[in-house]
Parts: structure tokens; sequence; C-alpha cells
């Protein structure tokens, strides 16, 4: 039952997700003038600057990286990273988006 | 000190309304994607937060549909574990959950007008929203709730006037649940939403990273820490370091590690504690009543067995006694001596039965008196009890020779146990040391060997590499040969001399072959006698140069600065934050750290700062960078982008960055104070233009 303050019009069954509302939101841009501030043109640019590279194991500073591109520490977080189990390499890689995605 | 693992705080009971609701006055509502604020404007701080969600589902059991929102979904477990956010990141668009939330509100407010809500409503809208959640949220007020005006604004740009003086230049920086925005805000008051930028990282992003972390770094913890759970971690423990470089290459340092870390320790769940400890008692004494009966069962079989043998050896004691050869034979023996070997037999069974220690007298030897006899001289019939009588006298020899041998070996090892002894009482120092020294080389062979297994699995190694080499060049054969006669006249390369040539072989899987098993009984063995007899040996030395945890960055990073008791229960449910806690902030600053390929705030605010603007502008603006929303809370935010700007801007260049005063509902009260002269649409501004009419102000999106 609705509360008593409300007028009981339905809004349309309009339950989306944030996809296709960028997605319409895209169609809608293309037709605005080049400056104008929208979702798309307020997202931060890349870094310019160096990155640091850190350890995905620990976090600390990490000068070596394996094959497999995971960063370490030393060569006591090297054994860690040899004993990995199969895939939690890409678990921790996945931690900075640097994860192998099967298409 | 060990800290507790909290959850997110529940409430005790559903929240009440407090109608504090006044006819004409509008209601302010802050819908965060995180937490709701709301309130009327004419009250200095929001009325009532609560977490932005809703749950809706049927209870099956009492056949009930059951809706719940705010706080109270967390009163019921289930209701906690179906409930929504309105928001997919960082729109709305689960519009049933947007007007569940709504009514809520206004329920809490104590809404009294009838079939409409007759205040002018205060909404906030994310900052850069899409077109599409802006109409349905317009559409949905006036039509659903048929207010008479509805003011739209950016939370961030509310937070802002509320913490600055009016139409005072400056930069907002604004953290929310799911981005961070940064927005200039030129002389005047207006803000430049063109050059504004956003980060796509929030608390829940935060909160899931910590997640995963703690995920990562404890595989095997015996609960699984909840994202509400990581949030209040970070809530609680986490800061922003001011140097991070130079803090994190100190964090796990042995001296003050004790102060940088944080323990934490999760319930204890104990597997099957729906068991009392009455039950438990009642199963160990069946388990041990099972027991019990089953040794008597045996002890009453083999007691009849007994009983049984003896009652033979009677009989056939009395028979022996009768000696009489007939009679014998008539019983089933072959001759007298047959009988006494049975009866022998008997004895030895009855008297071990009875716990007696029997030695095991000397088997005599059979008579086998054919064995010498050439065949020549027998019949077919005794030439087959010839074979029969071989065959027993070979059987017979061997047994002989096998305890020869055993007491042969007894010997040699006795004697080499007091050869050891009299060596070590006689010259302790020479002993030892030629202990350890064996076992020195026995470690090592096996560390080596270890090595060169890790390598040989790793196809590139050089050790790979060698063996495919040697591998290659024996397949090879026809050239390798030819080319050995060139150059050694036929003469052997001396391959296999070397014990190590053999090595070639032994494939990969045979690492742990029969040899290394031999190996490592002998080092247990060399490390038991060590244990017992040198001083110096002791326990810790067992792991050879296992390293000790002080110096172990590994176990100093998981366990903290203490020795890892294997035996205490507690330390298992313990989580050890340590780099953790500057690391997980750190994400705003470098947002590389968690995969975002966007600039840090320092970086975004100082490229506004310095090259967007003229000169006096900018300084102007340098002047009020203000942190507000969630991430403000992080203990030394502020302090850390005041330090990086400083040196990021121009020397002489005067910079302020503050906290807001009240990071968590100062956007709400911004909004309160700008209801005092807000800029409204009206319901006959909406019926005229549509849905998508706006009017742009001083906290507006455009």
């Amino acid at each position: 039952m609705d509360p008593a303050f409300k007028t009981g019009w339905k809004l349309p069954k309009k339950t989306r997700n944030a996809k296709s509302v960028l997605q319409e939101e895209q169609k809608r841009v293309g037709s605005l003038p080049p400056d104008t501030p929208t979702y798309f043109s307020v997202e931060g640019p890349p870094s310019l600057l160096p990155a640091k590279h850190y350890c995905d194991i620990t976090g600390l500073p990490a000068p070596y990286k394996t094959a497999g591109g995971l960063r370490f520490h030393n060569k006591q977080v090297y054994e860690i990273v040899m004993s990995l189990g199969p895939g939690v390499d890409q678990e921790y890689l996945k931690l900075r988006n640097a994860n192998l995605v099967l298409k | 000190m060990v800290y507790t693992l909290n959850d997110t705080p529940v409430p005790q009971e559903p929240a009440k309304p407090s109608n504090v609701w006044k006819e004409k006055v509008p209601i302010v509502i802050d819908m965060g994607s995180h937490e709701t604020r709301i309130g009327m404007a004419d009250q200095s701080k929001p009325a009532h937060v609560f977490t932005s969600r809703t749950a809706k589902y049927r209870d099956r059991k009492n056949n009930k549909n059951i809706t719940a929102a705010g706080n109270d979904v967390l009163l019921d477990p289930i209701a906690k574990q179906n409930s929504k956010s309105p928001y997919d990141g960082l729109f709305l668009v689960n519009w049933d959950s947007v007007e569940q939330l709504l009514d809520y509100s206004f329920h809490l407010l104590g809404v009294k007008s009838k079939g409409r809500v007759k205040n002018p409503i205060i909404i906030n809208e994310q900052f850069a929203v899409p077109k599409m959640p802006r109409r349905t949220l317009c559409e949905l007020l006036f039509e659903a709730y048929g207010v008479p005006a509805v003011g739209f604004g950016v939370d961030a740009l509310f937070a802002y006037h509320k913490n600055s003086k009016p139409s005072q230049a400056g930069v907002i920086v604004h953290g929310g649940a799911e981005a961070t925005f940064i927005v200039p805000i030129l002389p005047g008051g207006e803000p430049d939403l063109t050059n504004a930028k956003r980060i796509n990282w929030g608390g829940r992003h935060a909160a899931e990273f910590m997640q995963s972390l703690l995920a990562l770094k404890y595989p095997l913890f015996p609960t699984r820490v909840k994202v509400s759970e990581a949030e209040m971690l970070i809530k609680e423990h986490c800061y922003v370091s001011q140097d991070y470089q130079n803090e994190l290459e100190h964090y796990l340092d042995l001296d003050g590690l004790e102060g940088r870390e944080r323990i934490v320790q999760a319930p204890i769940v104990t597997l099957g504690n729906e068991k009392t400890e009455q039950e438990l008692e009642a199963i160990a004494e069946r388990r041990k009543e099972s027991g019990r009966r089953l040794q008597e069962r045996t002890a009453k079989i083999r007691a009849e067995k007994l009983a049984q043998q003896q009652r033979d050896l009677e009989i056939l004691e009395n028979l022996r006694e009768t000696e009489d050869e007939n009679e014998i034979r008539k019983n089933g023996f072959e001759s007298l001596k047959s009988l006494d070997c049975v009866i022998k037999k008997l004895q030895i069974a009855v008297a071990r039965a009875q716990g007696e220690e029997v030695d095991e007298e000397e088997e005599e030897p059979p008579v086998l008196p054919l064995v010498d006899v050439p065949d020549e001289q027998l019949d077919p019939e005794t030439l087959k009890e010839k074979r029969r009588q071989k065959l027993i006298k070979a059987s017979y020899d061997a047994r002989q020779k096998a305890k020869q041998e055993k007491r042969e070996a007894a010997a040699a090892a006795a004697e080499a146990i007091a050869k050891d002894d009299e060596w070590r009482t006689n010259n302790f120092d020479e002993w030892v040391a030629a202990k350890r020294h064996e076992l020195k080389i026995l470690q090592q062979a096996a560390r080596d060997r270890e090595k060169l297994r890790q390598e040989l699995s790793d196809r590139k190694s050089l050790a790979s590499q060698m063996r495919m080499k040697s591998i290659a060049e024996l397949a090879g054969e026809g050239g390798a040969r030819k080319r050995r006669k060139k150059n050694d006249d036929g003469e052997d390369d001396g391959f296999g001399a070397n014990d190590d040539d053999w090595q070639v072989y032994i494939r990969k899987e045979d690492g742990e072959d029969s040899d290394a098993e031999q190996e490592q009984e002998r080092i247990s063995e060399l490390q038991r006698v060590l244990l017992e007899h040198d001083p110096d040996f002791t326990t810790a030395d067992l792991f050879g140069e296992k390293i000790d945890w002080r110096h172990s960055i590994v176990h100093k990073f998981l366990y903290g600065a203490h020795e890892l008791d294997p035996e205490n229960h507690e330390q298992a449910y313990q989580l050890n934050l340590n780099i953790e806690r500057i690391r997980v902030p750190e994400v705003l600053f470098q947002p590389d750290i968690a995969g975002v390929d966007q600039a840090g705030v320092t970086e975004i605010v100082t490229a506004m700062l310095v090259s967007r603007y003229p000169k006096d502008v900018g300084e102007n603006m340098a002047k009020n960078v203000i942190v507000s929303g969630g991430l403000a809370n992080y203990r030394g935010f502020a302090e850390r982008l005041h330090s990086e700007l400083q040196r990021n801007l121009p020397s002489g260049t005067e910079l302020n960055v503050r906290k807001a005063e009240n990071p968590d509902v100062d956007a709400w009260c911004g909004m309160a104070s700008w209801a005092k002269e807000p800029v409204l649409i009206s319901k006959s501004e909406y019926q005229k233009h549509g849905a998508e009419y706006f009017k742009k102000h001083n906290c507006s999106n455009v």
C-alpha cells in the first residue's frame, strides 16, 4: 500500500544499469558543443609522471619483475612468488588491473 | 594491543520517525551512494542519516512480502543479504529502490500532507550526471509525490560553499564512495565544470581493494573478511603517509614495528559449535564405550583360543606319554618326532598367549636322509620324496643364512655404536666437529638437489638448457661418435667416471629418489645424536640454516613483530595490518597502485592551479583548497596534499589546504543553507518545459 503522501502515479519500469545509461549519454553528447562538460569530459587524465613500482605481494618498493609480470621486493618474496599456486599470480596482478584476460 | 574486527554497526531497533516535518519548509535530501542524509531546511544538521540500501523480498515461510529501507535493512540478515543500492556505480538506475528510499525518508520526517508532499525538495545529483537519471528523478518527484518545486545541486559544490566565504575562489576535492571529484571554483563562486576532473576511485573501491589484499595475504584465513569489515578496517586503521616512499621502505623494520602494525582479531569460529558440551561429552563417552566392548570381545576370543590350545596340548601330551607308536599313528601323526614337534609349537603358542617371553629356540636341522643319496639308487617313489626333501633343505638353509646375516648386522651396528660412543667419550670435540661437518655436507647436498629440481622445472634456466644440450648430443649419436673418433682416437671421453654425469639421465620427477631419502634419514639421525650429546645444538638448529623470523621480511609482513605460534588458536584468526595501513589510502595519490590509469590528486590539482588559469586566479584558488566527503576522514590527507602542492607550486605561493569541518554532513548543511535562496524548478515549469528543463546556479551541473 502506498503511503498517504503519494499521488498513486507509477513510474514506468525503468531499472537500467550504468552501462545503458552511459550508452544513451554517449549518443546525447555527440550532438553537444565540444567544450560542454559531460560525464566523459571530466574523466581524469592519465598521469604524466613516471609510475613507481611496488611489490605485488607486500607493497614494498620493487626493483624486480618475474617473467609473468609480478613485481617483487627481494629474494625472500621471490621464494613466495615461486611457491604460489596456479592462478594466484593472476589474482595478484588483478589488484592493479594487469591480469591476463582471455576473451 | 589487539583490535577487534568490526562490521558496520547494527542499530538496536528500527529507526523511529522524528516528526520534524513542517509545512512549506523545504525538505533536503542528500542521497549518496553510501549514505543518505535527510532533514528539514531549517535544521542545523540532518535529522536522519542512514545507509542507502533497500530490500524487498518475499518471506516464503510466512507468505509475506517484506520491504525495508535504510538502516532497518541491517536488522534482518535476509534483508541485508538481498539489499540493493539505488545506484549502479555513479548513477541512479534502480528506481524501485530510489522510490523506496524516498518513501522511507518522508515517513521518517513525518510528512502529514495527504495525496502529495507539499514541500519543495532540495536533492543532490552526481557531478556531471547524464541526462537520463536526472530526468527520471524529476519525473518521479513531480508525478509520484506531487511536489511543488525541486532544486537540484551537486553535493561537492554544496560542501565547498559551506566551508568557504561567499563567492570565494578555490578548489574542492570531494571523495565519495564511487569516485573522487576535483572541481575548481572561479572568483565569484561559480564552478568551472569544464576543467573539473573525476578520479574513478572512491571509498567502495578502497574497501574492495583492502578486502582483496587481505584475501591474498592470508589465503588460509578461516573466515572471509567482508567488504563492510574492510571498510571499517580502513576507517579505523588506515592513514595517509606524509612521505610514502620513505615510510614504506622502513615500514617493516623491526625497530618500532610493534608500534606501526595493527593486530586485528577476527571472531573465532569453532566448527560444529552447534553441539553443546554435554552432547560432546556424551559422544566421547559412547565412543569410549564401543571401544571397550570391542576390546572385551577380542579378549574373550583370545581366551577361548587359549583354552582350546591348552586342551589340545593336554590331549597330545597324554598321547605322548603312552609312547605307543600305533596309537600315535592312528591319531594322524607320522612318528613320535612329528608329535613332539606339534606339542612344542603348541607349548610356545600357549606360553605366548599367557604373556610369557619365549626365546625362539634354534630350529633343529630337519632330518633328510635322501638328499645325499645319488638318483640312480632310487626308485621313482623315493625320487619324488628326495625332491621334496631338497626343497625343505633349501628353505631351511635360506632361513639359517638370513638369521646369520641379521645377527651379523646387529653385531656390526652395536660395534659401530660402541665405537662412536668411545670416540665421543675420548675425543668429544673431534666427534662433534665431524658430525657437524657431515650434517652440513648432507644438508648442502639436499639444498643443491632441491635447487636443481627447481631449476629443471624452469625450461629457461641454465640447468635445463645444459640438460637439453646433453640429451641432444646423446641423441645425435652418429655425429657424436664420429667426433669422438676424430678427437680422441676412439678413446673414452670419460663420461660416467664422475657420478654427477649420471644426473643427466635422472628425470625431473625422480628428484626425490631413494638416494635423497637415505640422505634425509641420515640427516635426521645426525640431528638426533647431536641434539642428545651436543649442548650447543638446539632445536632451533634443526631447520638447518632457516632464517630467523626477525630477518624475514615475509614473516614480518604476514605476522608482524612476533614469532608465530602454530598452536595458538587466536593467532590463526588474527590479521596483521602493516603496509596496508598506508598502501590503501595512497591509491588517491598514485592511482597506478590499484591499476587506475589516471593521475593522482596532487597532479590534477597542481595542473589546475599552475596551467589552467591566469596567474592571479590560480593563486587565488590556492588559498582555498578544501577536502571533503568520505576521503577527508583519512588521517593526514589534507596535510599530505598541502605538502605536495607546496613542493609543486611556484615558491612564495600562498597555499591553504584544509579539511571540511564535518566532512560527512557538510554537503547536506550546504544544501540546507542554500535552501534559503534556492533556484527551484516549479511544477508549472516542469509541466510547461518537460522533465529536461533545468536551471543553472552556483552549485549545479550544467
